[in-house]
């Protein structure tokens, strides 16, 4: 639920301020209340399969997310300004760079006997395990996990890895490519100089002492000429380091405890100076690689064995890329379930849920949008359901929509805090909660700001708010159809791009519409922005304020010239001219100032704009563009600006 | 780990010297988070005093993002900074241990220490650092060592870097004891004279009207002074009377100290306005001398009181920099990046001015690791010592024990190179002295005899390599033209050529074969990691050094000195990418 502090600071004061729900993670052990169910590497086995019936069975199921970040540097915070593809390049950089840590998933079930519905709220534990995994915290968003008593060891020790599916793809695709490759990896040395004589007094000793010692077994081996028969007599060899072994029918010499150095010794060894033996490095799972010299009594045997040494290191690297799918599979059910995916503001959610489970952000929102809708085809919101329905928000009386305060305004039966509502309507949808084998129809063992407990809090929200709508899920019920209710249909597949700005897009059309189209009684449109007439100026003394500027400005050009004046951080703001020839008269001025110190120039009032810094810079809305689509991200605007504009 | 191997290798060779002492018992690590740090942070400071050096060692969420991001034996000192700075600018520390030791009839003291860290944004001003970044494969071993990230992050003590703490104080404006020497201004201005007479009258009338106050009755008392706080701008500080003065210019609050000077029983404080400078004076009016001394002890503890507050950890790096102790590192390029960077000032962009830089703050520097290399180097030729195991190291000595380890391993080194550690960073210690502050590479290698080449397929081994150039037109001349070649990465190989010309005769071959593989100097390497270019792959981070610079790379940056190693222990292996 970080998302609120991302978009609004003072909603997310609201919602610390008038929390006295339990923020304590310490759950009673007492038998009578269930705890949420919490999965981890440890149980997501069993989970998985349980889960997949669940979904299976549910009629909708919500979600939640829990990240190490919002905003990666201060300036890529929301503005009123940002154009809705700047939208989505913060959103874009936002889910790239931080990391997942929680995930939420509440299958919601109708129980007609009973009358009421079933949520099954999960609690996962995720951590990114790949190599190339390297994921951004952003300090505030730690400590508000902390705050809420994020088991910070679970996760990393106990959280569920998980593979995109591009990232499987591109697993299974370096696999097959070097199945195809002609030379075969195992046969030539890694380092490149078989040739090299050895110089190091140690090594050739080594060298020599290997050689003496493969012979010993070589000799051994064919005196006996059945080695079946002498199998046993060299299986007593006590060395560990050498251990005799049966490799794929033949036998071979395990080589065990060995530095790597020492293995390349051996290698080259063999290879110079035993034909019939062939060195195999074989590496399965994530036990480090075993090595083995084997025996082969001729060439095209030889060649079946590597053959045959190489399918089977496919198959197993096949093997260990589907057990890493891990966490994935559960979006994976999601999707070929085409279930109704009910999220709380959750745009940056399902952001993350590409990047994360299907693969690397498309470059413009159009690409992402169609991307999204071709694996979950219904998406609802709940905070657009919220504000745009009159009746809800009748209910709500205007109260902030954050999900806590929805949850404990609508549905009044199961939260915990009711004594803090003034209001209590009949809620008309009963909630049980089952965590296995446990049900309660009370259920207030989850924490806020927990994935799992917000999962279910959002799905709870959406089920009043249906009933609300007027949808009757014991006339309905099966109510497997509810996504495509005529009720429903007007808030489906809408997402907020912009809660400032009140603006939304839809998935099914990728059409962004503004909030008021969809209840006119609502918000104030916002003014139309000009992103033409806008214009960066960074390298500010940090004594220079935006109303200075705007003094500046308007005894320059006249009173009416500056639309707005915007502070972005201490180093930069945004003006917005009232007319495009201000903006080229601007830029004319400022060349014409920076080089001419005369008299005039002096007592210009804007040239104490381009004094005050020293090198003042000023770029246009596309620049803008530039620097929040750049994967780099300076902490001050002005380094980003900077940086950008040298490329 | 390196360390621990190094260890092995090192106690196994003097393990007959010095086989008693390596029995002796391991002191427990005291673990400190932000609870204890008080108490903690006063018993070191008696430790470091009484050390003879000390030895500390990090723990950080990760170190590099892609393989040819890590120190290569082809780095020379400038490139081995790029990294390392990158390295520190992103990762966080989460342990610092720290372990003075001291030397006494041969005999081993240490009290280590290991402080856990969490940048936490006590001031809200976004500092010590709005984000960091995380490597799981970092983080993992951390968890399994029994790492507690959640006291960590709860418990962590955080910290400014001297850079931060002064920006900070320009951020958030506390009040500050006037610091300004009362010096006359040489020529008063008329209207400065004016301002001084007028600041005179109204501070005289305010205490006049205070003492007269001291009369009044007490029913009137509180409407007088709510008054007062309306017209004069007076109020309470500390229980004594004051009286704010706003202020526009620094030379303004020069001319009020200056009145104030008239008068002994006034103490002026500056109140800072955001933007830097001072907004306005407070005065505070004392009783008596006695009063005033006191006030200004008062205001010198509660300054100390929030410094420690801002400080956070910093206060042990201050502590341990001012000691002037030799400070035992193992990777201490590495630390040292991590230790300036996050408590003394952003990193600056050349390596050389981050050694002198680095040099005021700590003038004694050891690292294990180097003077390891040297001593196996010049006394001892051992032989390979990596099959034994089963040492010492494997005991469970609690998180942070890697300082006790670093001291131990120095402290032998010492004894094996006949230096009293108690003499060290004294007049005489001769043997260590060109040790000391040496962050750089031993050379072999000019960089002028390296080209990187790229553009071939990914996984390519470096002897199907070499056998494409030796076929190749341009090298077809001379067989033995260059000596050697490696991979740095997946995407990109090094060659040295042993003659010296020959790099430039291949690279202008190369460029103009227009063929798909590309070739570049050490220069275009060297900008890459200047400029930042940080790809996942080398040969992306080359790519773009040259469309930056075009293709004339070839003569103008070989007029480098540079020398590097090129040493088989660190050659690199592909098992390991």
């Amino acid at each position: 639920m970080m998302k609120l502090q991302w978009l609004v600071k003072p909603l997310c004061l609201t919602l610390t301020k008038g929390s006295t729900i339990v923020t304590s993670r310490l759950y009673s052990s007492s038998p009578t209340s269930t705890t949420i169910k919490n999965v981890t590497r440890s149980n997501f086995e069993p989970v998985l399969s349980d889960l997949r019936s669940l979904i299976n069975d549910a009629v909708f199921v919500s979600i939640d997310l829990e990240m190490t970040g919002v905003t990666s540097a201060p300036w890529r915070e929301s503005f009123e300004f940002d154009r809705s593809d700047i939208r989505y390049l913060k959103v874009k950089d936002s889910a790239e760079k931080f990391a997942v840590v929680q995930f939420g998933v509440c299958p919601f079930r109708w129980d007609s006997s009973k009358g009421s519905f079933i949520a099954h709220p999960h609690n996962f534990y995720i951590f990114p395990r790949q190599e190339s995994s390297e994921f951004l915290c952003q300090t505030t968003s730690i400590d508000f996990l902390a705050k809420y008593q994020f088991d910070f060891n679970i996760c990393i020790q106990e959280g569920i890895s998980y593979l995109s599916r591009a990232q499987e793809e591109e697993a299974l695709r370096h696999l097959h490519s070097l199945q195809d490759d002609d030379d075969d990896e195992f046969a030539e040395p890694r380092t490149g100089d078989k040739d090299k004589p050895l110089t190091r007094i140690a090594d050739i000793l080594f060298s020599e002492r290997i050689k003496g010692r493969v012979q010993e077994w070589l000799n051994r081996l064919l005196q006996n000429g059945s080695y079946h028969s002498s199998s046993k007599e060299i299986l007593n060899e006590s060395d560990k380091q050498f251990q005799t072994v049966f490799f794929k029918m033949r036998p071979a010499l395990q080589l065990n405890e060995f530095t790597r150095h020492q293995l390349r010794l051996i290698q080259s060894v063999t290879e110079k100076h035993f034909k019939e033996l062939v060195y195999i490095r074989m590496k399965s799972g994530r036990i480090s690689a075993q090595h083995y010299l084997i025996y082969t009594e001729t060439d095209s045997d030889r060649n079946l064995l590597k053959k045959e040494v190489k399918e089977d290191s496919h198959k197993v690297a096949e093997l260990n890329i589907e057990g890493d799918i891990g966490f994935r599979h559960i979006i994976d059910i999601l999707c070929s379930e085409k279930k109704l995916i009910v999220g709380h503001n959750c745009f940056l959610d399902i952001a993350h849920i590409h990047s994360k489970f299907l693969g690397p952000l498309p470059s413009t929102v159009e690409e992402y949008v169609s991307s999204i809708h071709k694996c979950f085809p219904y998406i609802i919101d709940t905070k657009i359901l919220l504000n745009a329905n009159d009746a809800i928000r009748q209910k709500m009386k205007n109260n902030s929509t954050s999900l806590s305060k929805a949850f404990a305004l609508l549905c009044t039966e199961i939260s915990p805090n009711i004594e803090e509502v003034g209001l209590v309507f009949n809620p008309d949808v009963k909630v049980e909660v089952q965590v296995d084998d446990m049900r309660s129809s009370n259920w207030n063992c989850g924490a806020k700001h927990e994935a799992g407990y917000d999962a279910f809090m959002t799905g709870s929200v959406f089920a009043q708010a249906c009933s609300y709508l007027g949808f009757d899920f014991e006339l309905n019920s099966p109510s497997g159809n509810l996504k495509l209710n005529e009720k429903l249909k007007n808030y489906i597949n809408l997402l907020y791009l912009s809660w400032i700005n009140g603006e939304i897009i839809n998935l099914t059309t990728c059409q962004q519409i503004a909030e008021s189209s969809l209840n006119p009684n609502q918000k104030l449109p916002c003014p139309e922005i000009v992103f033409e007439n806008i214009i960066i100026i960074w390298g500010l003394s940090s004594k220079v304020k935006a109303r200075d500027i705007q003094e500046w400005i308007s005894k320059t050009f006249g009173p009416l010239s500056v639309t707005s004046v915007y502070q972005l951080d201490e180093t930069a703001v945004f003006v917005q001219f009232s007319k495009e020839e201000f903006v080229s008269g601007f830029l004319e001025l400022k060349k014409t100032l920076a080089w001419d110190k005369g008299p005039i120039s002096v007592l210009h009032p804007l040239s104490r704009l381009f004094e005050s810094g020293g090198m003042v810079r000023t770029g246009n809305y596309e620049m803008y563009k530039e620097m929040c689509g750049s994967i780099i991200s300076k902490v001050k605007f002005a380094d980003q600006a900077d940086f950008v504009a040298i490329k | 780990m390196l360390l621990g191997k190094l260890q092995k290798r090192f106690l196994c060779t003097y393990a007959a010297a010095a086989a008693n002492q390596s029995r002796r018992q391991w002191p427990t690590v005291l673990q400190v988070t932000k609870t204890n740090f008080t108490e903690a942070l006063q018993q070191l400071e008696d430790h470091v005093h009484s050390s003879d050096f000390i030895s500390v060692s990090l723990r950080n969420t990760g170190s590099y993002s892609s393989s040819w991001h890590r120190l290569l034996p082809i780095d020379t000192s400038d490139t081995a900074y790029f990294k390392a700075k990158y390295a520190a600018d992103r990762f966080q520390v989460l342990q610092f241990a720290v372990c003075p030791i001291s030397v006494r009839s041969s005999k081993l003291i240490s009290h280590p220490y290991n402080f856990h860290l969490f940048p936490r944004d006590v001031l809200n001003l976004g500092m010590p650092s709005y984000t960091f970044s995380c490597q799981p494969s970092y983080l993992t071993p951390m968890a399994q060592e029994g790492f507690d990230f959640n006291a960590c992050i709860y418990d962590g003590i955080t910290y400014l870097s001297r850079e931060q703490e002064s920006l900070s104080r320009e951020k958030i404006g506390n009040l500050v004891p006037s610091d300004y020497m009362a010096n006359s201004i040489s020529t008063p201005s008329v209207a400065d004279s004016i301002f001084s007479e007028r600041i005179r009258s109204r501070v005289k009338n305010w205490r006049k009207a205070f003492n007269d106050d001291s009369c009044t009755k007490k029913t009137e008392e509180a409407l007088i002074k709510s008054l007062q706080k309306l017209m004069l701008g007076s109020g309470e500080y500390s229980s004594r009377p004051c009286l704010s003065i706003d202020v526009c210019s620094d030379r303004q609050v020069q001319l009020i100290l200056e009145v104030l000077g008239e008068f002994n029983d006034f103490v002026p404080m500056i109140v800072p306005a955001k933007g830097g400078g001072a907004q306005a004076v407070r005065i505070v009016l004392t009783s008596s001398e006695e009063d005033k001394i006191l006030f200004e002890k008062e205001l010198q503890s509660q300054e100390k009181e929030q410094n420690k507050h801002v400080r956070g950890f910093r206060e042990v790096i201050d502590l341990i920099s001012t000691s002037e102790k030799p400070i035992i590192a193992h990777n201490s390029l590495n630390d040292f990046s991590f230790i300036y960077s996050k408590f003394i000032a952003s990193l600056p962009p050349t390596f050389d001015k981050f050694k002198s830089s680095l040099l005021l703050n700590f003038p004694y520097v050891v690292d294990v690791g180097h003077l390891m290399k040297e001593v196996r180097r010049h006394l001892y030729t051992t032989p390979d010592m990596e099959i034994s195991r089963g040492g010492s190291d494997g005991k469970t000595l609690g998180l942070g024990s890697n300082a006790v380890r670093i001291g131990e391993i120095f402290a032998k080194i010492c004894s094996v190179m006949k230096v009293n550690p108690e003499s060290l960073g004294k007049s005489k210690d001769g043997g260590l002295k060109s040790y000391v502050n040496n962050f750089d590479n031993r050379r072999t290698v000019s960089v002028k005899d390296l080209v990187f080449i790229w553009g071939f397929k990914k996984g390519t081994s470096a002897q199907l390599l070499k056998k494409i150039l030796c076929n190749s037109s341009f090298s077809s001349h001379d067989e033995e033209a260059f000596s050697d070649i490696r991979l740095l990465d997946k995407s990109c190989a090094v060659v040295a050529f042993s003659k010296p010309g020959s790099s430039e005769c291949f690279l202008k071959a190369m460029h103009s074969s227009g063929g798909l593989l590309s070739a570049a100097s050490y220069g275009t390497y060297s900008k890459a990691c200047q400029m930042g270019m940080w790809e996942v792959d080398l040969a992306d981070a080359l790519d773009r050094a040259v469309m930056l610079d075009g293709h004339d790379l070839s003569g103008t940056h070989l007029d480098d000195p540079s020398e590097i190693i090129w040493d088989d222990d660190l050659m690199i292996d592909l098992d390991d990418l």
